[in-house]
């Protein structure tokens, strides 16, 4: 008994407060939670199963059907939800098809930018060293570079192509993850764990994976979900310029610069595309700020 | 300060030259401009004598020496396309640019930090409600799309300004909304989450307690700290600005350096590729060593070289 009341109360550490990723209640909140989970897993389900759902072929160009009207104005009919472009394209098909490309782009781009910066990260903090200085100097350069400018050049010499889009943001993105996970080892390999699991003679390797990523892996998802609207724009907009999806690929950013000429007459041609580029990304962000809060108390009402 | 000043200028001597090397080499890559330009009839002695003339049958390093000498001269060889120097090609597009993207910073810095201070003071009031509404909408909005948006509503539809081009000062209304808006969002949101993380500080409560106004309280206490993390972030955007401004130069016709390096990609017009490119990255660096400056100047702490 006395004993026991002579040791030390080690305080809880504040990593030891935040929550683990799989709750054992409903979160606070879940009602708004499950509203965004919906619309993301429309979208997800849409640019999955688009073949399948799409009600016209996106490619079927029909003059006879050129720019139909959409369902709420008179002349529309269901048939064509959102009318047709141009060159007689169901806008409704399109717009589904597109949710393919952005789905591509934002399931290589996530984990590719997340898996790099999160082992160069690991590696920097951990290792130190010249290692680090070396990692440091590359993420310099890379936030102090023009993405948007970077990625016209790289267009202009290989052609555009999805490919090139989903390197060069993954290029792009991957610095934040090493900054963000060096910073956070830098401190945890002060702590008393990890000298333990050192002790007992831990390799490097093993303390790296089994004692630090996971101490980080909550930081990381906030900023993986926080990236999904970063990921969506950077593709609609260097598509929108022709830099982005290659001329075979629909692409929502592309929709909305097919529409432009038509502006003033026919809005919804660049209006239906921005807007579900809008919603998406918004999702993504308000995902994000829900995740933070409630991984990380401590940051809550802070966003 | 010389000390810290001139170590800092060399690296960002540096970054230019990584920067100019990359887009000599990424622009040779594009592919060769003569195609784009010769008339479709032209004999081949009319192309080799074309591509003697701009120096593209020398080696590539050739090329490379020939293109830093002319660097440090400011020589940057003429336009392929209008057959005038490329500097001049830039230079004559810059105020442009520039213009543009003043105006978006001022909107950045006269809507985004007031409008953030209030919602941190009411915060959970119907004005902070609305504050955050307007960042998580601006934030999701790509600037092509918002573009596209504002000329519809008001250029098209209520006929209030003008749809694209330049001119007088209603040219300049639209894009420059444009180009601030993901900014403004941001730095709202930036503004509110760091006084409020301020505002919770010890010593703001220590000033409270003393009996301090609460205008004084906030503006000589939190303000001066929540801005200095806010001055790395605008510093970002206002080197971002520049870039971001290709896409709002492009759907607006605006005559400036971001749509002349849009449309020079696609010629593959290779003088004023560098050009532009270098005039951006020059941008970026000197407007990170002021952020880099003002940093020494308001935070003592790590004032560097001359403290006692």
């Amino acid at each position: 008994m006395s004993a026991q009341r002579g040791a030390a109360v080690e305080p809880v550490p504040v990593e030891a407060q935040r929550r683990g990723l799989w709750p054992r209640r409903l979160p606070r909140g879940w009602p708004l939670l499950s509203f965004y989970l919906a619309i993301m897993a429309v979208f997800a389900f849409a640019g999955i199963f688009a073949d399948l759902i799409a009600p016209h072929d996106p490619t079927d160009q029909n003059l006879v059907n050129r720019l139909q009207d959409p369902v709420w104005q008179a002349e529309g009919s269901a048939e064509y939800l959102f009318g047709t472009d141009g060159l007689g394209r169901d806008i409704f098909s399109r717009l589904i098809k597109g949710s393919q490309t952005s789905l591509l782009v934002i399931a290589t781009v996530i984990p590719g930018s997340l898996v790099l910066g999160t082992g160069m990260g690991l590696l920097a903090g951990w290792r130190r060293g010249s290692f680090d200085s070396f990692a440091m100097r590359l993420v310099e350069v890379q936030l102090a570079f023009p993405a948007l400018l970077f990625a016209l050049l790289i267009a202009a010499m290989l052609g555009p192509s999805l490919r090139n889009v989903i390197i060069i943001l993954i290029v792009f993105l991957w610095a934040s993850y090493a900054r963000l996970v060096r910073a956070e080892v830098l401190s945890l390999r002060e702590r008393e764990f990890v000298l333990a699991a050192r002790t007992i003679g831990a390799s490097d390797l093993r303390l790296m994976v089994r004692h630090l990523l996971p101490n980080v892996v909550n930081s990381v998802v906030i900023l993986a979900t926080l990236n999904v609207s970063i990921v969506i724009i950077a593709e609609a907009s260097l598509s929108f310029l022709g830099a982005g999806a290659g001329p075979d690929t629909i692409s929502w950013g592309k929709m909305v610069a097919e529409g432009r000429d038509l502006l003033k007459i026919r809005f919804w041609l660049t209006g239906v595309p921005g807007i579900t580029i809008m919603i998406v990304a918004l999702v993504g962000n308000l995902l994000g700020d829900w995740l933070r809060d409630y991984l990380d108390p401590q940051l809550r009402n802070l966003g | 300060m010389a000390a810290h000043l001139i170590p800092r200028l060399l690296q960002s001597l540096a970054v230019v030259f990584v920067v100019v090397s990359l887009v000599f080499v990424g622009s040779r890559l594009i592919g060769d401009p003569i195609e784009a330009y010769q008339a479709q009839n032209a004999t081949q002695e009319a192309i080799d004598a074309q591509r003697e003339r701009l120096g593209l049958l020398d080696p590539l390093i050739v090329q490379y020496g020939n293109f830093l000498a002319g660097v440090v001269q400011l020589d940057f060889g003429d336009s392929i396309f209008t057959e005038r120097p490329a500097l001049n090609e830039v230079t004559s597009r810059l105020w442009a640019t520039v213009q543009l993207s003043i105006a978006a910073f001022v909107l950045i810095i006269a809507i985004g930090v007031p409008v953030g201070v209030l919602a941190s003071l009411r915060r959970g009031s119907v004005p902070d409600l609305l504050a955050r509404l307007f960042a998580l909408v601006g934030q999701a909005m790509p600037n092509f799309w918002l573009g596209l948006l504002l000329i519809f509503l008001f250029a098209v539809q209520l006929g209030w300004l003008p749809t694209s081009g330049k001119g007088g000062f209603d040219h300049l209304v639209l894009p420059a909304i444009t180009l601030a808006g993901f900014g403004t969002a941001a730095t709202m949101r930036l503004t509110r989450s760091g006084l409020l993380e301020v505002l919770s500080n010890d010593y703001i409560r220590t000033a409270r307690a003393k009996g301090l106004s609460g205008r004084t309280v906030i503006l000589r206490h939190a303000l001066r700290n929540a801005l200095l993390g806010l001055i790395t972030v605008l510093g970002i955007m206002l080197a971002q600005l520049l870039a971001g401004s290709i896409i709002v130069e492009v759907v607006f016709a605006w005559p400036g350096v971001g749509r002349l390096i849009f449309r020079s990609i696609s010629l593959r017009d290779f003088p004023v590729i560098q050009v532009g490119v270098l005039v951006i990255a020059l941008w970026f660096v000197v407007v990170n060593i002021l952020v880099d400056f003002s940093y020494n100047f308001l935070d003592p702490r790590i004032r560097v070289g001359g403290g006692t």
